[in-house]
Protein backbone atom coordinates (compact mmCIF):
# COMPACT_ATOMS: atom_id res chain seq x y z
CA UNK A 1 0.00 0.00 0.00
CA UNK A 2 2.90 2.27 0.72
CA UNK A 3 4.72 1.69 -2.30
CA UNK A 4 1.58 2.46 -4.77
CA UNK A 5 1.17 5.84 -2.22
CA UNK A 6 4.85 6.60 -3.09
CA UNK A 7 4.34 5.30 -6.68
CA UNK A 8 1.13 7.74 -7.13
CA UNK A 9 3.32 10.40 -5.69
CA UNK A 10 6.73 9.81 -8.24
CA UNK A 11 3.86 9.91 -10.97
CA UNK A 12 1.90 13.06 -9.65
CA UNK A 13 5.34 15.22 -9.61
CA UNK A 14 6.65 13.50 -12.78
CA UNK A 15 3.69 14.89 -14.64
CA UNK A 16 3.61 17.82 -12.68
CA UNK A 17 7.00 18.63 -14.20
CA UNK A 18 6.10 17.64 -17.51
CA UNK A 19 2.95 20.40 -17.14
CA UNK A 20 5.18 22.72 -16.06
CA UNK A 21 7.35 22.48 -19.13
CA UNK A 22 4.64 22.69 -21.65
CA UNK A 23 3.51 25.93 -19.46
CA UNK A 24 6.77 27.28 -19.77
CA UNK A 25 7.10 26.50 -23.39
CA UNK A 26 3.41 28.51 -24.23
CA UNK A 27 4.44 31.55 -22.02
CA UNK A 28 7.83 31.68 -23.87
CA UNK A 29 5.66 31.19 -27.75
CA UNK A 30 3.63 34.08 -26.37
CA UNK A 31 5.84 36.18 -25.28
CA UNK A 32 8.14 35.74 -28.46
CA UNK A 33 4.84 36.51 -30.23
CA UNK A 34 4.32 39.27 -28.71
CA UNK A 35 7.29 41.11 -27.79
CA UNK A 36 10.10 39.61 -30.42
CA UNK A 37 13.76 38.81 -28.96
CA UNK A 38 14.09 41.80 -26.88
CA UNK A 39 14.84 42.33 -23.70
CA UNK A 40 11.59 43.73 -22.86
CA UNK A 41 10.72 40.60 -24.01
CA UNK A 42 12.68 38.19 -21.35
CA UNK A 43 11.84 40.22 -18.98
CA UNK A 44 8.28 39.48 -19.14
CA UNK A 45 8.89 35.58 -19.79
CA UNK A 46 10.99 35.98 -16.40
CA UNK A 47 8.16 37.63 -14.31
CA UNK A 48 5.01 35.33 -15.85
CA UNK A 49 7.26 32.16 -15.46
CA UNK A 50 8.03 33.16 -11.98
CA UNK A 51 4.39 33.89 -10.85
CA UNK A 52 3.10 31.23 -12.90
CA UNK A 53 5.20 28.32 -12.34
CA UNK A 54 6.42 29.53 -8.57
CA UNK A 55 4.36 31.62 -7.19
CA UNK A 56 0.92 30.32 -7.61
CA UNK A 57 1.34 27.17 -9.98
CA UNK A 58 -1.46 25.05 -7.86
CA UNK A 59 -3.79 27.74 -9.45
CA UNK A 60 -2.27 28.21 -13.02
CA UNK A 61 -1.43 24.44 -13.47
CA UNK A 62 -5.48 23.58 -13.05
CA UNK A 63 -6.01 26.74 -15.38
CA UNK A 64 -3.66 25.40 -17.82
CA UNK A 65 -4.47 21.46 -17.35
CA UNK A 66 -8.79 23.12 -18.19
CA UNK A 67 -7.41 25.18 -21.05
CA UNK A 68 -5.78 22.09 -22.70
CA UNK A 69 -8.89 19.94 -22.07
CA UNK A 70 -11.02 22.55 -24.02
CA UNK A 71 -8.26 23.30 -26.82
CA UNK A 72 -8.36 19.13 -27.55
CA UNK A 73 -12.70 19.26 -27.44
CA UNK A 74 -13.35 17.73 -24.10
CA UNK A 75 -16.57 20.41 -24.56
CA UNK A 76 -17.91 18.25 -27.38
CA UNK A 77 -17.94 15.47 -25.17
CA UNK A 78 -20.19 17.56 -22.41
CA UNK A 79 -22.65 18.91 -25.29
CA UNK A 80 -23.26 15.21 -26.56
CA UNK A 81 -23.53 13.79 -23.14
CA UNK A 82 -25.71 16.50 -21.65
CA UNK A 83 -28.05 17.57 -24.77
CA UNK A 84 -27.52 14.95 -28.06
CA UNK A 85 -27.69 11.98 -25.48
CA UNK A 86 -30.20 13.51 -23.43
CA UNK A 87 -33.11 13.85 -26.27
CA UNK A 88 -36.58 12.95 -26.44
CA UNK A 89 -36.98 9.28 -25.42
CA UNK A 90 -38.13 6.97 -28.34
CA UNK A 91 -42.33 7.82 -28.79
CA UNK A 92 -42.34 10.02 -25.47
CA UNK A 93 -43.74 13.30 -26.06
CA UNK A 94 -46.79 13.36 -27.60
CA UNK A 95 -46.56 12.55 -31.28
CA UNK A 96 -43.11 13.03 -31.09
CA UNK A 97 -40.69 10.27 -32.21
CA UNK A 98 -37.59 10.41 -30.25
CA UNK A 99 -33.96 9.67 -32.53
CA UNK A 100 -34.08 6.37 -34.00
CA UNK A 101 -31.08 4.21 -32.83
CA UNK A 102 -28.79 3.40 -35.54
CA UNK A 103 -29.05 0.10 -37.24
CA UNK A 104 -26.67 -2.71 -36.32
CA UNK A 105 -27.87 -5.37 -38.52
CA UNK A 106 -29.29 -6.25 -41.66
CA UNK A 107 -32.36 -8.01 -40.01
CA UNK A 108 -33.13 -4.70 -38.00
CA UNK A 109 -33.03 -2.77 -41.03
CA UNK A 110 -35.23 -5.44 -42.79
CA UNK A 111 -37.62 -5.23 -39.52
CA UNK A 112 -37.95 -1.62 -40.15
CA UNK A 113 -38.32 -1.73 -43.92
CA UNK A 114 -41.90 -3.88 -42.91
CA UNK A 115 -42.56 -1.66 -40.42
CA UNK A 116 -42.45 1.17 -42.59
CA UNK A 117 -44.02 -0.34 -45.38
CA UNK A 118 -46.75 -1.04 -42.80
CA UNK A 119 -46.83 2.82 -41.74
CA UNK A 120 -47.45 3.40 -45.81
CA UNK A 121 -49.87 1.00 -46.07
CA UNK A 122 -52.04 1.83 -43.27
CA UNK A 123 -52.03 5.68 -44.33
CA UNK A 124 -52.99 4.81 -47.91
CA UNK A 125 -56.15 2.31 -46.64
CA UNK A 126 -56.92 5.87 -44.54
CA UNK A 127 -56.51 8.20 -46.89
CA UNK A 128 -59.01 5.99 -49.58
CA UNK A 129 -61.49 5.46 -47.08
CA UNK A 130 -61.96 9.31 -46.98
CA UNK B 1 -29.83 4.13 -10.68
CA UNK B 2 -31.09 6.99 -12.04
CA UNK B 3 -31.41 5.67 -16.31
CA UNK B 4 -29.37 8.64 -17.32
CA UNK B 5 -26.53 8.35 -15.02
CA UNK B 6 -26.69 4.33 -15.97
CA UNK B 7 -25.73 5.24 -19.69
CA UNK B 8 -23.60 7.46 -19.02
CA UNK B 9 -21.43 4.53 -17.04
CA UNK B 10 -21.66 2.97 -20.07
CA UNK B 11 -20.44 5.67 -21.93
CA UNK B 12 -17.64 5.90 -19.94
CA UNK B 13 -16.27 2.23 -19.37
CA UNK B 14 -16.52 2.89 -23.62
CA UNK B 15 -13.84 5.23 -23.37
CA UNK B 16 -11.97 3.31 -20.99
CA UNK B 17 -11.56 0.05 -23.16
CA UNK B 18 -10.84 2.20 -25.99
CA UNK B 19 -7.92 3.88 -24.12
CA UNK B 20 -7.07 0.70 -22.66
CA UNK B 21 -6.79 -1.46 -26.37
CA UNK B 22 -3.41 0.30 -27.67
CA UNK B 23 -1.91 -0.47 -24.20
CA UNK B 24 -2.78 -4.25 -24.52
CA UNK B 25 -1.81 -4.25 -27.86
CA UNK B 26 1.96 -2.63 -27.26
CA UNK B 27 2.54 -5.05 -24.51
CA UNK B 28 1.42 -7.53 -26.69
CA UNK B 29 3.31 -6.99 -29.69
CA UNK B 30 6.94 -5.53 -29.55
CA UNK B 31 6.35 -4.11 -32.80
CA UNK B 32 3.38 -2.03 -31.88
CA UNK B 33 5.16 -0.51 -28.76
CA UNK B 34 8.10 0.43 -30.94
CA UNK B 35 6.28 2.20 -33.85
CA UNK B 36 3.61 3.90 -30.77
CA UNK B 37 6.61 5.33 -29.60
CA UNK B 38 8.28 6.47 -32.75
CA UNK B 39 4.66 8.40 -32.92
CA UNK B 40 5.61 9.57 -29.64
CA UNK B 41 8.36 10.97 -30.37
CA UNK B 42 8.12 12.52 -33.51
CA UNK B 43 4.87 14.03 -32.14
CA UNK B 44 6.54 15.46 -29.16
CA UNK B 45 9.37 16.92 -31.42
CA UNK B 46 7.34 18.66 -33.85
CA UNK B 47 5.00 20.40 -30.75
CA UNK B 48 8.26 21.49 -29.12
CA UNK B 49 9.31 22.79 -32.39
CA UNK B 50 6.39 24.34 -32.90
CA UNK B 51 6.38 26.00 -29.78
CA UNK B 52 10.27 27.06 -29.35
CA UNK B 53 11.25 27.12 -33.23
CA UNK B 54 14.46 25.21 -34.03
CA UNK B 55 17.40 25.47 -32.09
CA UNK B 56 19.29 23.42 -29.39
CA UNK B 57 16.86 24.22 -26.58
CA UNK B 58 13.87 22.16 -28.67
CA UNK B 59 16.68 19.07 -28.76
CA UNK B 60 16.85 19.21 -24.79
CA UNK B 61 13.16 20.32 -23.77
CA UNK B 62 12.20 17.42 -26.37
CA UNK B 63 14.95 14.77 -25.08
CA UNK B 64 13.31 15.38 -21.07
CA UNK B 65 9.74 15.06 -22.31
CA UNK B 66 10.54 11.67 -24.30
CA UNK B 67 11.89 10.56 -21.33
CA UNK B 68 8.96 10.93 -19.21
CA UNK B 69 5.92 10.47 -21.89
CA UNK B 70 7.82 7.71 -24.05
CA UNK B 71 9.92 5.75 -21.86
CA UNK B 72 8.46 6.50 -18.31
CA UNK B 73 4.89 6.66 -18.50
CA UNK B 74 4.71 4.94 -22.08
CA UNK B 75 1.54 3.09 -21.12
CA UNK B 76 -0.52 6.22 -19.51
CA UNK B 77 0.60 8.60 -22.39
CA UNK B 78 -0.27 5.93 -25.08
CA UNK B 79 -3.74 6.00 -23.99
CA UNK B 80 -4.53 9.56 -23.47
CA UNK B 81 -2.65 9.95 -27.10
CA UNK B 82 -5.22 8.07 -28.81
CA UNK B 83 -8.15 9.60 -26.78
CA UNK B 84 -7.01 12.66 -27.74
CA UNK B 85 -6.51 11.66 -31.23
CA UNK B 86 -10.01 9.85 -31.69
CA UNK B 87 -11.49 13.54 -29.82
CA UNK B 88 -9.62 15.48 -32.36
CA UNK B 89 -11.38 13.25 -35.07
CA UNK B 90 -14.48 13.84 -33.25
CA UNK B 91 -14.96 9.80 -32.79
CA UNK B 92 -16.07 9.80 -29.13
CA UNK B 93 -18.91 11.79 -30.73
CA UNK B 94 -19.93 8.65 -32.71
CA UNK B 95 -19.84 6.47 -29.44
CA UNK B 96 -21.88 8.74 -27.48
CA UNK B 97 -24.45 9.06 -29.80
CA UNK B 98 -24.20 5.55 -30.57
CA UNK B 99 -24.66 4.00 -27.16
CA UNK B 100 -26.69 6.86 -26.27
CA UNK B 101 -29.16 5.75 -28.64
CA UNK B 102 -29.14 2.24 -28.32
CA UNK B 103 -29.36 2.47 -24.40
CA UNK B 104 -31.73 5.25 -23.39
CA UNK B 105 -34.22 2.30 -22.89
CA UNK B 106 -32.44 1.09 -20.13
Amino acid sequence: MLTLLFSLGEIWADFNIVLKIFVIMTIYSWVKNHFGNSVLGWVVFGATCFFVIFELWSIFGGIYLFYMLLLFGVSQILIDFFFITAGAPPGGAAGQKGLESPVSSGKELAGRQAQMAHAQRNFAQSFMRR
Amino acid sequence: MDQKGNVLLIIFAAFLVIALIPILLSSLFWQFKILAQIILVFMIYSTVRGFMGPGYITIVISAILVYFMVFKYFEIVLGLYVFQFLLGLQFLSVIIWGLGTRLRGY
